[in-house]
């Protein structure tokens, strides 16, 4: 006979039981007004133990029973209270605290070392030429900086454009490299998250020395299906938006561009004998897929293909024809192992294929191929409370080709490939409630034609007060691969070469504060100094014969430090935004400038950014951004020798411009302001919207690249004349997009 | 019809304003340039042929370039002194500034000759060359549009460096040439002979060649290669520039000895 006690036990049991086994996965994203997932965000089973905390994408999933209540809770948003029922939403969205009296939202604070960009944010700014762009918007935040008008990529405290990785799905992608950097490179609309980590990076990254930037879709859209079709001043293109599936829990996007400046060009080129534009031609494809396979595993896929032409008619014997073209493919899947814990699988590769063809004195042919095939397991345990762990291995095999030499003719074929294993485990641990310390060790093994063991800590300390954070934070990379331009300014069709000694290691140590005041303004700071070792750099570089000894990577050492000033105020209808960054970058190469330390190409020492905001009323929007960036330092030669063909006995004199130390010149620094006024109107379901701007207002002449024009008056008399190119001065643009549901 | 029009308006920005910008271009200025590029000297060693050379002052760039000869130099080959004068070789441009009618005779107990230059300032430009032995062709043969060149190798490996200078002698005609570079330096010290290829342009039209083909230093090599490049980067702003190579001790330029032997070939 069963005592009461027992009776109780067994009741309370079966009924545990019973709410167990009957309990369903709930899962969804929880995302803000501005559509931007938001990050751990409670959700709390209310009247039970259980409960869960949404990721860095704003996904959650927990088990709950029908009926029961779900507290959605964050400290700078309204707590939402749902019931659970067969037509629980997918998307949670927050409001956020709002100040009765001033309506301005309070903002979570972000670290500046983590830089978080929704297409929301990216639609603040100008839309330059038509085209908007993640990297363009990473381009205006301190510590991140774009070089000029012909160059596509991103700079991040003190790193070049190739010190940066490109993760879908924490997977490597492809760069795809579109000429200039006033064309969008990664489409916000598909892409419509990132994550930049400029330092203090999570334990699971490794492989590039300056910035890790993760990009995902989102999984949700407020309609069952939108699309836009827009026609701007470079290009034309379509997207689109679709849920899917009986209860419309698959969503997929994409997005086709296609460009027609190269029509324009040939226009204008049929009445011009020289200083021929550049027929430039892209066309891009970009897709993501986002659906739950069951209660418990997901599957995400992302694609994107891009072909790019670009002739460069110098003059009546040179010309070069450059083409790349590069495919990236992604697939992630993860599985809910309950509330807390989730098991996430991932892989996907790219191809980057260029080829350069020169038609000059001597003909020249370049062409590089680069696979690389990525694998990643991770294990998190994220409970958002006192301790968090998560665990992984990463697998990488990256395989290189290039030729060069005469198309068609013999030439040097050079085959590379190496193999990348990393395993990573970070903990979170909360020391009290406002100070929480983060540790990860990734630990490497690089094989190439040698094998290298490396071990690379992380640290971060953050303190969370009311309306103050401040973070310290270390963190060691590696870098497997570094560039071989081609041209004298860095192209697209630069060469891919593996390391083949000591990996370049950076170590960072970078610390920052941010503030804010009566929730109008924030105000950040930061400051880093990173020691760079086994950097990589060529001595020379022979196009004739890139497999040479010549070809030699040098081994050297540099630093970068700077510092980070943010300030931000919005009182509606006008928000501001403004930076300054000071960077001072130094390398060192025993074979380089006689071993004297240098600036690199790329060190910008001042950049102000600042961008206003002004919604005027419901239809009208007006944005204006202006940049001020120092000179580069470009190479010039300091003289002219007189030197003998050997080979040519009738013309045998040759006039030579004399190179001694490299990045030898600074030029002037450059600044422009672009304005564009947003018009939207509403078409019952569908919105029209026109951008009307100028690019460069005022005209500023940047220079875009240099080069040395030899005026020879006869035999014995030349003069080498230093001369600057200025690309894009006041450009006026219209951009039409049509969006429809 | 509206989006037609927008679309209109668009083109017509690109082709009256947008793109005008494509053709602007700026002088910079010299501020900050090294004014102080150095010296030049380039001399090539012939057996049988006269001393010659040519040091200059390297005009900086900011100055207009008129071709001057007019600094003198001590200039001494081993123990030969070349006087300060102007010579020119027979239908070619180019001018030496030193000479001596002495003809080059490689000694018998030692291949290594030096050079020394000493300018106004008194600094003392230093270098030294080796002589590379005269080149032995073993067979030369064309077999389906590939040509092959065998040649005995050098028993130093620092001599295994050649050039190769094609000329095509078209039936209408027409001439054209190709320069190709070969570092043989690497071959292994066992093998005596070795085959040199060249894949011949697949025209029709060329119905002979003339060859020369040039054992040369290592440091001449390299030096030819730069030279190559630094005209492409002259040409073309978008070549990549390199400083030149050369083995001119506080100075830049070329001592140099190099032998050459000139064939023919009927296709």
């Amino acid at each position: 006979m069963l005592s009461f006690f027992e009776k109780k036990y067994i009741v309370v049991g079966f009924l545990w039981l019973l709410t167990h086994l009957s309990a369903g996965q709930v899962s969804g994203v929880v995302v803000n007004k501005a559509q931007e997932p938001v990050e751990a965000v409670q959700i709390h089973v209310v009247g039970s133990e259980r409960g869960s905390v949404s990721d860095n994408s704003g996904r959650f999933s927990l088990k709950a029973i029908e009926n029961e209540i779900l507290e959605f809770s964050h400290v700078s948003y309204e707590p939402v209270f749902l019931t659970v029922g067969k037509q629980f939403p997918d998307t949670i969205f927050l409001r956020a605290v709002v100040n009765a009296l001033e309506e301005v939202e309070v903002r979570p604070f972000q670290p500046a070392d983590v830089v978080k960009i929704s297409s929301k944010k990216i639609d603040k700014l100008p839309v330059l030429l038509g085209e908007r762009d993640v990297l363009k918007y990473a381009a205006t935040l301190p510590g991140i900086k774009s070089l000029s008008a012909l160059d596509a990529g991103i700079y991040v405290r003190g790193g070049s454009g190739f010190d940066n990785a490109f993760f879908v799905y924490d997977i490597n992608i492809a760069n795809p490299r579109h000429v200039t950097g006033v064309l969008s490179t990664y489409d916000p609309y598909v892409l419509s998250y990132s994550e930049i980590y400029k330092s203090g990076f999570p334990a699971k990254y490794n492989g590039s020395l300056a910035s890790y930037i993760n990009m995902q879709p989102i999984g949700y859209i407020p309609e069952v299906y939108s699309g836009e079709v827009s026609l701007g001043l470079l290009s034309s293109s379509l997207r689109s938006k679709l849920k899917m599936g009986k209860k419309k829990k698959t969503v997929a996007a994409l997005s086709f561009r296609n460009s027609y400046f190269q029509y324009a060009g040939k226009i204008i080129n049929e009445n011009r004998e020289d200083n021929k534009i550049p027929e430039y031609s892209f066309k891009d494809l970009t897709f993501s897929l986002t659906s739950p396979i069951n209660d418990r595993w997901d599957l995400q896929i992302f694609g994107m293909a891009t072909d790019d032409d670009l002739p460069l008619i110098i003059g009546e014997r040179t010309q070069h024809n450059l083409n790349w073209d590069s495919q990236s493919f992604v697939v992630k899947s993860r599985k809910q192992l309950g509330n807390e814990k989730e098991l996430t699988i991932s892989a996907g590769g790219y191809q980057f294929h260029s080829e350069a063809s020169s038609r000059s004195r001597v003909d020249f042919f370049s062409s590089g191929n680069n696979y690389k095939y990525s694998f990643n397991t991770l294990y998190q345990n994220s409970s958002g409370r006192v301790f968090d762990y998560s665990f992984g291995v990463s697998a990488v095999y990256s395989d290189f080709k290039y030729f060069s030499g005469e198309k068609d003719r013999d030439g040097d074929q050079n085959l590379f490939n190496y193999h990348l294993l990393n395993s990573f485990a970070q903990v979170n641990y909360a020391l009290s409630e406002q100070l929480n310390l983060d540790l990860g060790l990734n630990g490497g093994l690089y094989k190439q034609s040698m094998t290298q063991l490396t071990l690379d800590p992380r640290v971060k300390l953050i303190y969370e007060g009311q309306a103050h954070k401040i973070w310290l934070d270390y963190a060691r990379t590696h870098q497997y691969e570094r560039n071989l331009q081609v041209f004298t300014i860095s192209s697209p069709v630069d060469l891919q070469i593996p390391i083949k000694e000591k990996a370049p290691t950076s170590d960072q140590l970078s610390g920052g504060i941010s503030l804010s005041h009566e929730r109008q303004w924030l105000f950040s700071g930061a400051l880093f100094y990173k020691r760079l070792s086994h950097i990589k750099d060529f001595a020379r570089i022979d196009l004739t014969n890139l497999a040479g000894d010549d070809m030699e990577m040098l081994s050297g050492k540099g630093q970068a430090m700077g510092t980070e000033l943010g300030v931000e105020y919005r009182f509606r209808p006008v928000a501001v935004r403004a930076n300054y960054t000071l960077s001072d970058v130094e390398h060192q190469f025993e074979g380089i400038n006689d071993g004297k330390s240098f600036s690199p190409p790329y060190d910008i020492r001042h950049d102000i950014f600042a961008n206003i905001v002004v919604q005027i009323n419901r239809s009208l929007m007006f944005t204006a951004s202006w940049e001020y960036k120092s000179g580069v330092v470009v190479t010039f030669p300091v003289g002219v020798a007189v030197t003998k063909d050997l080979f040519d006995k009738e013309n045998a004199l040759k006039m030579i411009p004399v190179y001694k130390d490299r990045y030898n010149y600074r030029l002037k620094p450059t600044h422009k302001l672009d304005v564009t006024l947003r018009w939207e109107k509403q078409l019952s379901k569908d919105v029209l919207k026109m951008d009307f701007g100028i690019y460069n207002v005022y005209n500023q002449a940047n220079d875009s690249f240099v080069y040395i024009e030899p005026v020879r008056k006869d035999d014995y008399y030349i003069r080498f004349e230093p001369r600057a190119k200025v690309l894009l001065p006041f450009m006026p643009f219209l951009s039409v997009t049509y969006c429809f549901n | 019809m509206k989006i037609k029009t927008l679309l209109i308006f668009r083109l017509l920005f690109i082709l009256t304003i947008g793109l005008q910008g494509c053709d602007q271009s700026e002088e910079l200025s010299f501020k900050d340039l090294d004014t102080s590029p150095g010296y030049f000297v380039e001399c090539y060693l012939t057996p049988g042929e006269v001393y010659k050379l040519s040091a200059t002052r390297i005009s900086p760039l900011s100055d207009d370039y008129i071709l001057d000869y007019s600094a003198d130099f001590d200039v001494t080959i081993d123990s030969l002194t070349l006087f300060h004068s102007l010579y020119s070789e027979n239908g070619s441009n180019y001018i030496y500034n030193f000479g001596n009618a002495e003809e080059f005779a490689p000694a018998k107990t030692t291949d290594t000759v030096r050079l020394q230059v000493i300018n106004a300032e008194n600094d003392t430009l230093r270098s030294f060359t080796t002589v590379p032995d005269s080149i032995q062709l073993i067979n030369a043969t064309i077999d389906d549009d590939i040509l092959q060149i065998s040649l005995t190798l050098s028993e130093r490996p620092i001599h295994n460096y050649y050039l190769l200078k094609i000329e095509f002698f078209k039936q209408n005609e027409e001439t054209s040439s190709d320069l190709k570079f070969y570092d043989l330096s690497k071959t292994g010290t066992d093998q005596s002979e070795l085959e040199i290829g060249y894949n011949l342009p697949m025209e029709t039209m060329v119905k002979s060649l003339k060859l020369e083909l040039f054992r040369v230093t290592e440091a001449n090599y390299k030096y030819q290669l730069s030279l190559w490049n630094a005209e492409n980067a002259n040409d073309d702003n978008l070549v990549f520039p390199n400083p030149l190579d050369g083995n001119i001790e506080n100075g830049i330029g070329i001592f140099t000895c190099y032998s050459k032997k000139e064939f023919s070939m009927e296709l």
